[in-house]
């Protein structure tokens, strides 16, 4: 009973206007070519403050998973894809636009979409419980090892550069030291400012690394916009046609399979998840020539695996702090301005909350395929505003934004600051994710490395590494980043560079 | 890029210096994580410097945007009217800085499209009204002249 009781608190007015809210927002900033997820949700997080928590996480869960959709949309219609989750999808869903087929893409996208999001809150729902127990066994060492395991991973996954990830990790690190010491009182790092005592704001930080750091991008070439394209494909239909269901069924099932196990990954995200799961379509399929020119699995599987990441990033997320993606990194962010702490209290004291976010994730994939599918034949206009249009709009939101946090104008001065940084850190290829989830996990790991400090008889290494737990998460770190130098070193992950962060639109 | 590499590892390693000294005045525990993070930061920018003098067998490109020094002069004036329209916030108000800042940033942007600028701003601007005054009740700076 207390089940349904979560159900139905999802259909309350507000938790589905923040659904609804979320979703058209999300394809919004997913269908236009070069705004992404992170700044979607960095964007959206101060108009949650005032909002009741559950209706403020569907909010921007709604707006992940609908924005990794959304950038189907320019990726079909414009081969251009809103987000780098969508790349793979831009190879076949282009050329039927070409052929004059774009409903049949853009339905099979939605179609696939919808399936990959929902088998990946399932997996949500099922997989995250359990999970959480883990964190019950967590002393400070682990907490300590799990902070640092977790910036290694978005460290080494974020960007094609290891070092340059990890750099900017334990910049975050630093960072998260500015202000009041807890222990003493005294003041650390802040320069006589008296703002800086209570730290560095993570929320003004988050839309500066990863908003006004987007609009400075766009400053460089303020008049590009998408080339005009004939769009015009009849047939337009919520549903796919039987036949088409029945072409693509077997690799939706796999897809999101994939889409669940590489969300679940650490660090690993939509993009990735998309470009297996193409390769795997095309490995399994029988005639291998439709790849490339129109295959609606090729699209099927793109899309359900780039949404089946979103449900599945937010387990390692929701039970053990670890995002599974940058933009999960940044809804930790979210989770901990709304107080809540990943792990096991999650699903017992905020039982509530979770389980009601949880079925509304479900809920919310479905309300994406319908506003997608409705909005779908306009999403060409949005995906082709000039970025002159977008530039001001980013920077007055990400002003307004960091504003109403605490009605303080300093918030706007750390925005401005940390956009200025962000733009720096792009333009010399360091990506603010690792920077951010150092912002929020310092005070945790300093927390933990405090305390194991204290309660060490020994050498403080001796006794982090002492439990099991921490020991695993020890060898993972090494693995992690010995795996990326190996593969780096290797070459291997040269194609992926510049994925993250967004696809430049073209002149 | 390798250039641009050794300079952000040579500046960072030299950054770690004074931050690691300021740390002699923190009181107990307090100076022991942030120079464990800046003994972090200062081996990361050891290995990056390394790691530039080193031939690299695939040669990769890191950066996003432009190539060049011209392609960032265009984001800092933005940038720089973005701050004088947060200073105008103050006195003018927060409505009349965000009209002069999309005034000033309409010719450093070069906009081709007038009509689609106009309603951008225009939209942007009635969007912040309804949601953030109305809806979330945020007391927006109306400057000295309210």
């Amino acid at each position: 009973m207390e089940i349904l009781s979560f159900v139905l608190q999802v259909f309350t007015p507000m938790n589905m206007l923040a659904i609804v809210a979320g979703v058209v927002s999300g394809l919004v900033i997913g269908g236009l070519p070069g705004l992404t997820a992170n700044l979607g949700v960095a964007l959206l997080l101060p108009v949650t403050f005032s909002m009741d928590v559950t209706a403020a996480l569907l909010m921007l869960m709604s707006l992940y998973t609908a924005a990794i959709y959304g950038g189907s949309f320019s990726a079909i219609l414009l081969h251009t894809p809103g987000t780098s989750a969508s790349a793979a999808t831009a190879i076949d869903g282009f050329v039927l636009t070409q052929r004059g087929e774009f409903a049949k893409a853009i339905r099979v996208a939605t179609f696939s979409s919808v399936v990959g999001g929902l088998a990946s809150g399932v997996a949500l729902l099922v997989f995250a419980p359990p999970l959480s127990l883990l964190t019950l066994k967590f002393g400070p060492a682990e907490y300590f090892m799990l902070a640092i395991f977790a910036l290694t991973v978005i460290g080494t996954v974020s960007t094609g550069n290891m070092v340059k990830g990890l750099i900017a990790g334990a910049v975050g690190l630093f960072l998260s030291t500015v202000g009041m010491d807890l222990d003493s009182g005294f003041p650390r790092y802040t320069f006589g400012l008296f703002a800086l005592q209570s730290g560095i704001n993570f929320v003004p930080a988050v839309i500066g690394l990863f908003s006004l750091s987007q609009a400075l991008m766009m400053c460089e070439d303020a008049n590009a916009t998408i080339q005009r394209v004939d769009s015009k494909g009849g047939g337009w239909r919520f549903l796919p046609f039987r036949d088409e269901i029945r072409a693509i069924r077997t690799t939706l099932v796999r897809s999101s399979l994939i889409g669940i196990v590489v969300g679940i990954l650490p660090g690993a995200g939509a993009d990735i998840g998309s470009w297996v799961s193409y390769n795997e379509a095309r490995r399994f399929a029988r005639d291998k020539s439709q790849f490339g020119n129109g295959s609606i699995v090729g699209i099927a599987a793109s899309e359900a695996a780039n949404n089946a990441v979103t449900g599945s990033s937010l387990i390692p997320l929701l039970t053990l702090g670890i995002p599974g993606s940058t933009t999960a990194a940044v809804l930790l962010g979210a989770l901990i301005v709304h107080g809540l702490l990943p792990g096991h209290a999650m699903f017992e004291e905020h039982a509530s909350i979770t389980y009601t976010v949880i079925f509304g994730f479900l809920v919310a994939n479905v309300v994406m395929g319908a506003v997608g599918m409705t909005l779908g034949k306009f999403m060409v206009h949005i995906a082709r505003l000039p970025n002159a249009a977008i530039i001001p709009t980013i920077f007055i939101l990400s002003i307004v934004g960091s504003y109403s946090l605490g009605n303080n104008v300093f918030d706007i001065y750390t925005m401005m600051a940390f956009g200025l940084l962000g733009y720096v850190m792009r333009k010399s290829g360091f990506h603010p994710a690792p920077m951010i989830l150092g912002l929020i996990l310092g005070p945790i790991a300093e927390t933990g490395f405090r305390q194991s400090v204290t309660l060490a008889e020994g050498p403080v290494l001796a006794y982090i590494l002492g439990s099991p737990i921490s020991l695993i998460l020890a060898v993972l770190t090494l693995l992690s980043v010995g795996t990326a130098a190996f593969l780096e070193s290797r070459g291997i992950r040269a194609k992926r560079d510049g994925s993250v962060g967004g696809t430049a639109r073209t002149p | 890029m390798p250039w641009i590499n050794r300079i952000l590892a040579l500046s960072l390693m030299a950054g770690v210096i004074p931050l690691w000294r300021m740390a002699d005045r923190f009181p107990g525990m307090g100076a022991v994580f942030p120079r464990v993070t800046l003994a972090a930061v200062a081996t990361l920018a050891a290995a990056m410097l390394a790691r530039s003098v080193m031939p690299a067998r695939v040669r990769r490109v890191e950066t996003e945007g432009t190539r060049g020094p011209r392609g960032i002069v265009r984001p800092l004036v933005g940038f720089a009217v973005g701050l004088g329209g947060v200073y105008l916030m103050r006195h003018l108000g927060f409505f009349p800085a965000m009209i002069a800042f999309a005034a000033v940033l309409f010719p450093v942007l070069r906009v081709e499209n007038r009509r689609i600028y106009l309603i951008a701003i225009v939209a942007v601007l009635i969007g912040i009204y309804l949601v953030f005054v109305l809806l979330l009740g945020v007391p927006l700076t109306a400057g000295r002249t309210a």
